[in-house]
């Protein structure tokens, strides 16, 4: 046997033992093998390396559409290098040549699950069939992104470089006093001339002639001086280029003669230095006048807090010493509402209950004050204990229906049938919720309706107060929230409220670790959504309670 | 609205705001409660020297000695076993509450929120309860 022979049959004999499907399994590069023919490009094959670039298993990528799948899901397959990918697909398909994606940025995921941000190319392989038509297309991801740094690293070091030689470059002349005649190196040529003019005679006249003007007379003296006198001559000037352009150049010439009577001397090219410093200048002027609008605006914004803390101040004073006199009306007038004082009309009783009402809404606001007061200097102290907000919010609802009835209102409530547990402060939380209630009531007209819906989304109890109301403007829904603020709509003669309440609810609502969140059509209506962390542990004594403040 | 004949229940109001010591004290008046008035913690417990009431109405926040002051040094638990303690609050003293039940104190009052009806509604609850647990 020849020992062609027997090389050839182990070539075949290795070539069997190939398992080629484990061989595509564990391939280095990312790969993935899809359908041409499919307009979707229908995945057939995605390897281990492909599994673990994209974290996702092989399961979820076969039988998917490629351009469902990372990194074709991304901004750069759509609008960016990417986006002609589905055209270069058909064109492999059509013409049998690989096509070469490069460098598209892409996020993966390395070793212990971090991710990275990548450069990845891709390799897009045509597979005939048997009858040579294009069936299967290989796509081999390679990342790159070492390669990139590299090159992009490099680019940044030339470029710096060449900046550095740029300002180095000295270019050295000759100056013969007696014609006047200036000649010079490369780099003299290189500054004074354009391509074409390196041969011309170049004098000192023509040299002084290229001076900007208001520099002249000051190069000219020097000259002058140095001439006569035998002194150094050096002098920084503007020069105006060939081009039109005005560049800085530093001269410095040699006091003593040469052999030949000739002068010497170099010249540098200043420009980017001195730009730099006039940047550099302009930009301290600009950062200290910066700093100094900055000190005066907070000046006068600590002038304006200032302000507006004494206006709160009184504001909280006023309501203090409203608040009791304010009780004892209450008293007074539900001791002859309630029979305490003798027998009286209906129609007293009508105006006196009218009177009644109205000094409820007084305390109402003198209480919101002096809670906002309190939360506004970090006194407002919320004592949170377990509490099923089922029975909380089935409460206020059994509260207000008799004003939803007067209004004409239809109103709902539903609530889960399990119980929904949240750490709250029964009073606080009651009149963050009652005054979202109360301005759905009041923004509402006669006939429309409201609705309390209770849920648990996320380990979250979620409070909706649902209203068919006058709705709140976009723009508007950003004020609703800040003290005193009031929003005009159809209804607001009618609200008189103390544009305190919603600001009230906010902060409530955040001293329990919750959000409030409001969607509004005009016209239309407003949800007031109300979100609380759930509790876990309800088994907690009335002694362990948290206090926040 | 609630006008029983109970003469011998005896009512103490401890409150400093002069308007609502004496609305409270109409209220009383007006529903056949005999009453006490006293317008500081010092001035209660002087009044305790002499008189026994079965309830005392008490304000927390006021000068001179306030409410929580006042129970401390009057040991109601050890001394007055039988008084029944109502505390008065608004919503800015909620968290003094815990420390005035843990005093001795039964129950406590929205002073905001309670009309004549239910200030003697209460009244007559708490007069009707037995005592708490020491």
């Amino acid at each position: 046997m020849s020992s062609k022979t027997s090389r050839s049959r182990a070539v075949a004999d290795g070539q069997k033992t190939v398992d080629y499907w484990r061989l595509f399994r564990d391939l280095p590069d990312a790969c993935l093998l899809f359908e041409a023919s499919d307009p979707d490009y229908m995945i057939v094959e995605a390897n281990k390396a492909r599994e673990e670039m994209m974290q996702i298993s092989r399961a979820d990528t076969i039988g998917r559409p490629l351009f469902s799948v990372p990194p074709y899901t991304g901004e750069q397959f759509k609008s960016g290098p990417g986006k002609d990918l589905r055209q270069h697909l058909q064109q492999v398909m059509r013409t049998g040549r690989s096509y070469r994606l490069e460098a598209v940025r892409g996020t993966v995921f390395g070793v212990g699950g971090v991710k990275r941000t990548v450069y990845l190319q891709g390799a897009y392989v045509p597979l005939r069939d048997t009858a040579g038509k294009v069936c299967h297309i290989l796509c081999i991801i390679h990342d790159v992104t070492d390669e990139m740094q590299a090159a992009e690293e490099t680019k940044a070091m030339e470029s710096r470089l060449s900046a550095a030689l740029t300002i180095g470059k000295l270019g050295s002349w000759v100056f013969d006093p007696t014609d006047g005649r200036i000649t010079g190196d490369e780099n003299f040529k290189k500054l004074f001339f354009t391509p074409d003019e390196l041969a011309h005679t170049y004098t000192i006249d023509m040299f002084l002639e290229s001076v900007h003007k208001d520099d002249r007379p000051r190069v000219i003296a020097a000259v002058q001086r140095s001439l006569k006198r035998n002194v150094l001559f050096e002098e920084e000037c503007r020069v105006y280029m060939q081009d039109g352009t005005i560049r800085w150049i530093l001269a410095r010439g040699e006091p003593e003669k040469g052999e030949d009577g000739t002068f010497s001397g170099v010249v540098v090219d200043l420009t980017e230095q001195r730009t730099l410093q006039a940047q550099v200048a302009l930009a301290r002027q600009q950062d200290r006048l910066n700093r100094q609008a900055a000190r005066i605006l907070r000046q006068r914004n600590e002038e304006l807090e200032a302000i507006s803390r004494s206006k709160d101040e009184f504001v909280a004073l006023a309501s203090h010493q409203l608040r009791t006199p304010a009780t004892a009306v209450k008293q007074y007038i539900g001791m002859m509402l309630q029979g305490y004082v003798g027998d009286i009309t209906e129609m007293q009783y009508d105006v006196l209950e009218k009177a009644f009402e109205g000094n409820e809404r007084q305390i109402q606001i003198i209480n919101q004050i002096l809670s906002a007061a309190r939360v506004d200097t970090g006194k407002l102290v919320v004592a949170l204990m377990p509490l099923d907000l089922r029975s909380l919010v089935q409460g206020i609802a059994a509260e207000m229906r008799p004003v939803f009835e007067q209004r004409e209102h239809t109103f709902t409530v539903r609530v889960p049938a399990d119980p929904v547990y949240v750490a709250a402060d029964l009073s606080y939380l009651r009149m963050a919720i009652e005054n979202v209630v109360q301005n759905a009531s009041v923004y509402t007209p006669k006939g429309g309706s409201v609705r309390m819906t209770l849920t648990v989304v996320r380990g979250n109890a979620v409070l909706r107060v649902s209203d068919t109301g006058v709705g709140i403007r976009k723009k508007d829904i950003g004020k609703l929230f800040v003290k005193f603020s009031r929003i005009h709509n159809p209804l607001s003669v009618e609200a008189g409220g103390s544009g305190i309440g919603l600001y009230l609810t906010a902060e409530i609502v955040r001293l329990h670790d919750g959000t409030v969140d409001v969607e509004s059509r005009i016209g239309k209506g407003t949800t007031f959504a109300i979100s609380l962390p759930l509790m876990h542990n309800k088994n907690i004594k009335k002694g362990d309670a948290r206090r926040k403040g | 609205m609630a006008k029983t004949n109970d003469k011998d229940l005896q009512v103490l109001i401890v409150e400093d705001e002069q308007l609502l010591n004496e609305a409270y004290a109409r209220v009383l008046a007006a529903a056949n409660i005999s009453l006490l008035r006293a317008y500081n913690g010092k001035e209660a417990l002087d009044l305790l020297t002499k008189e026994k009431p079965d309830i005392i109405l008490l304000d927390l926040r006021m000068p001179v000695m306030d409410g929580i002051e006042f129970l401390k040094q009057l040991k109601p638990k050890d001394n007055y076993p039988e008084t029944k303690i109502i505390v008065f609050s608004n919503y800015d003293d909620q968290h003094e509450i815990d420390e005035a039940f843990s005093l001795g104190a039964m129950h406590y009052m929205l002073k905001a929120w309670a009309t004549p009806d239910e200030l003697i509604k209460l009244i007559r609850e708490v007069d009707n309860a037995s005592q708490p647990a020491a």
